[in-house]
């Protein structure tokens, strides 16, 4: 290796200048930084600017540039819409849903997997567990669709013979159980990742001083990927009111609306098909600032859990 | 780090800037009729101008706002059109979101037919396309003569102009011209009718008394299909003869006595068995193949034309088996149906932008489509090519044509593209080749229907609500309600619960400014009564 220009020489006081030093000095890494950071700029921070018509009357002719401001308008508009807030009443009721039934299955699923002894085996329930997370929503809705209808599988199987999607009752049961589906195998992958992580010298001591296999489960394998189920409350709780469009899309029919009318749904009709545009923003605009809460809540939460270390 | 937030933000604000600069540029388009080009030739009232323009050499863009709009440009018929005007067309197709951002950069193509003349951008033409009448007056006076007064009169915006001209456009002259077709219907299958004694059936007793028998007689058929699409309101309540509006005011169609004693009706057929509740939202792919099996012993049937192919596919698999058209479903208090064809707002309306550097060759080109000469290459191509005029005036493809359009359509389709260029259509061009413009199994259909098609212009611009306003979006929960209703009640176990249902729905509308709402669509009738020359207190003509 050569010697890097700067290489030897003090790393100098004035600001630019240090930061200067530092660039030269992991210019490999910078480099392959800063792709991604143009990306974010470009794709999620610039887009922002569309929130501003959130705060006018924005019609297809006009442009962000000239619609006319509003102000809180469409905000008021929100509150006295009991559309918005049963779609609103159906996105909690189903994320809760897949909260309480995904998040601790993927953690059993991943303790099992992990305490399968390696080989042939362990490789196939995993890539069969990861399978329905490749197969988009079209198709998978299609075959709920064709499965749940009046001569479906599951009809043929329980010998009924109603449309079970056309109950609004069993709606956001069927929207949280595919989607456990389809995701809990995915959702292991993380758990697995920081089970790997974990000292194996551990579990020999405790063979050695009599622990059972449930015994080690509780005390080394859960607390080892503590910080990971912390991790993923955080996400799970912050992502409460963003809703599965592209489930609802396939799924939604004139029946189960009362129940699978959920907010992105909501949105997308009340924007793009009605081409309401800001209402659609204000109405995105106002469930992005309650999610950004509970995520700041929810990392509050656990840091004071988990000895005040954060785990953003 | 603080360095590296400084240079972060420096990068935001300088695309930033940039994409300003990039969105303003296009932006001060403010080009009114006024400062039009002056006309390359001589214009003249009784010939079109393309014929004298065809020296310079033009290049137009045309956005059609339908993601399937491809027509086939390598086709005789393009070639035709290019060599005749000495113009290259080069087609967009897109969605609303592919227009919004059009409109957002204020850089529009030449020419923009929207999805329909609904769609909230053209109640606004005035701020983004050029006044036809101005044009044509300017560039190309003969359109005058072939264009639609009536349409020209109906599209006019308040200050007076007509920006957009529809394909399809149907005046209250072609509602009795018998050259359009009613497409909504009853239909049941020939052999099953026939099988139970060709019943007369008048009363939603009778109708839910043939369902059992069918039901009992084949129990491998559905008794009753229908698509998830509208059959079960407005196509029910079209053959009821519902009126649209009532003294000059819109009549609520969902709650009228005659038409929920039918939703009863149904509601005990399907409690019979007499369809599959999978019905209620079956794809259209589903509701074709059932139709084109037979699977259906009878179907409420709207927008038949669309369904022509699996009707015909019927027909021709299982003759004998086809659908006919019977007075089934009909009003228990005499009013005679009201079917619905296109209106005067037609189906998709085309536009000259503010954006077009040439505009003159844009009302050429809408002119030479327009004509008889444009109608004819399009819907037939060329006489002792491809069709032959009869002695009574009337056209018909030759026998070789029609062979390769039957067997191999998509080649069909690519080597002459006849049939293919229609954003300026009218029915009454497939009028001029009446044995073969519609397939057969049609006929059964036409012919029930000949007599109750029932213009309903004033109707057309009712649920036409302001951008972004209150009432739109409470119209549209309310319809979504609506849906949602008749789905229970049809699929209900008992009357009460479908009753229960209604009242539901009846205080769902009233809680969501149902009175506003009805208060807009006053006043859209009221003011389309007035454009149309009609009294303030008219009524659906259907007694």
């Amino acid at each position: 290796m050569t010697a890097h220009p700067s290489a030897g020489r003090e790393r100098p006081e004035g600001k630019f200048a240090a930061w200067l030093y530092d660039f030269r000095q992991q210019w490999q890494l910078q480099l392959m930084v800063w792709p991604g950071v143009v990306f974010i700029i470009v794709f999620g921070f610039l887009p922002l600017y569309g929130y501003v018509m959130a705060f006018q009357n924005y019609t297809v002719t006009s442009t962000i540039w000239n619609a006319p401001f509003v102000g809180l308008a469409n905000f008021q508009l929100i509150v006295t819409d009991p559309t918005f807030w049963s779609s609103l009443v159906n996105t909690l009721g189903i994320s809760l849903l897949k909260l309480v039934i995904e998040f601790p299955l993927s953690i059993v699923l991943a303790i099992m997997v992990y305490e399968l002894a390696g080989g042939v085996f362990k490789r196939v329930v995993q890539a069969i567990s990861y399978l329905p997370h490749f197969i988009s929503w079209i198709v998978l809705g299609g075959m709920l669709v064709v499965w749940l209808s009046s001569t479906g599988l599951f009809n043929q199987i329980f010998g009924g013979s109603t449309n079970l999607l056309q109950q609004p009752g069993l709606y956001w049961l069927i929207a949280a159980l595919s989607d456990t589906w389809k995701e809990v195998g995915w959702g292991t992958i993380l758990y697995l990742a920081a089970m790997a992580a974990i000292d194996p010298s551990l579990y020999e001591v405790a063979r050695v001083d009599g622990a059972g296999r449930f015994r080690r489960i509780w005390h080394i394998t859960l607390p080892g990927i503590r910080g990971m189920i912390a991790l993923q409350v955080i996400l799970w709780v912050s992502g409460l009111f963003g809703s599965n469009l592209d489930q609802t899309m396939v799924l939604n029919n004139p029946l189960n609306d009362p129940r699978s009318n959920v907010i992105n749904f909501y949105v997308y009709q009340v924007g793009l098909h009605q081409g309401n545009f800001s209402y659609g923003t204000a109405v995105g605009l106002g469930i992005s600032l309650i999610s950004l809460i509970l995520l700041l809540g929810a990392n509050f939460a656990t840091k004071k859990l988990n000895d005040n270390t954060s785990m953003l | 780090m603080k360095n590296m937030k400084i240079v972060g933000a420096a990068a935001v604000i300088a695309s930033a800037a940039l994409l300003l600069v990039g969105c303003s540029a296009g932006s001060g388009s403010t080009t009114a009729a006024d400062k039009l080009p002056a006309s390359r030739v001589k214009v003249d009232a009784n010939t079109p101008s393309w014929k004298a323009d065809s020296k310079t050499k033009k290049t137009l863009t045309w956005y059609v706002d339908q993601t399937w709009w491809n027509p086939p440009m390598q086709s005789k018929v393009a070639q035709q059109i290019s060599k005749d005007l000495n113009i290259t067309i080069k087609y967009v197709a897109g969605d609303d979101t592919k227009l919004n951002t059009y409109f957002a950069s204020g850089n529009l193509p030449d020419i923009v037919t929207l999805s329909g003349g609904t769609n909230p951008a053209a109640a606004t033409a005035n701020q983004w396309a050029l006044p036809l009448n101005q044009l044509a007056a300017k560039y190309d006076p003969y359109w005058n003569k072939i264009a639609s007064a009536q349409t020209m009169d109906w599209m006019k915006l308040k200050d007076g102009n007509t920006y957009g001209y529809p394909s399809f456009s149907n005046s209250a002259a072609d509602y009795q011209s018998g050259q359009i077709k009613p497409e909504e219907a009853f239909v049941i299958r020939k052999d099953v009718y026939e099988a139970l004694g060709s019943p007369t059936i008048s009363t939603p007793a009778d109708f839910v008394n043939l369902m059992s028998e069918i039901k009992a007689k084949y129990p491998s058929l559905t008794p009753l299909g229908f698509s998830a699409n509208g059959a079960l309101d407005s196509t029910v309540q079209d053959l009821l003869g519902v009126p649209y509006y009532q003294n000059g005011k819109v009549y609520d169609r969902n709650t009228d006595p005659d038409y929920l004693k039918w939703v009863e009706a149904i509601r005990q057929v399907g409690a019979n068995g007499g369809f599959s509740q999978d019905e209620l939202n079956a794809t259209d792919t589903v509701f074709q193949q059932n139709v084109s099996s037979g699977k259906f012993a009878s179907v409420i049937l709207g927008s038949a034309i669309n369904y022509a192919s699996s009707l015909q596919a019927l027909m021709q698999a299982h003759p004998g088996e086809q659908y006919v058209a019977i007075p089934a479903i009909q009003s228990t208090t005499g009013r005679k149906p009201v079917l619905q064809q296109a209106g005067i707002s037609g189906w998709m309306p085309t536009y000259i932008t503010h954006s077009t550097k040439d505009p003159e060759s844009a009302m050429e080109l809408f002119t030479y489509l327009q004509s008889d000469y444009g109608q004819m290459l399009t819907n037939y191509g060329w006489e002792g090519t491809t069709y032959q005029k009869n002695a009574d005036g009337t056209v018909q493809l030759l026998p070789t044509i029609k062979t390769q359009a039957a067997s191999n359509n998509d080649a069909y389709n690519k080597e002459w593209g006849i049939g293919q260029f229609y954003l300026f259509g009218h029915d009454k061009w497939k009028a001029v080749d009446p044995t073969d413009s519609y397939p057969a199994a049609l006929t059964t259909i036409f012919d029930w229907g000949k007599g109750y098609l029932t213009p309903e212009f004033p109707q057309e611009n009712a649920t036409v609500f302001a951008s972004g306003s209150v009432q739109g979006r409470d119209y549209t929960n309310i319809t979504n309600k609506w849906t949602t209703t008749l789905a229970t009640m049809v699929t209900a176990k008992s009357a009460a619960a479908s009753q229960k249902a209604l009242s539901g729905y009846e205080s769902f509308r009233s809680g969501n400014g149902w009175s506003q709402v009805q208060a807009v669509e006053n006043a859209n009738v009221k003011a389309s009564l007035k454009a149309l020359g009609m009294p303030a207190n008219a009524s659906t003509p259907n007694n």
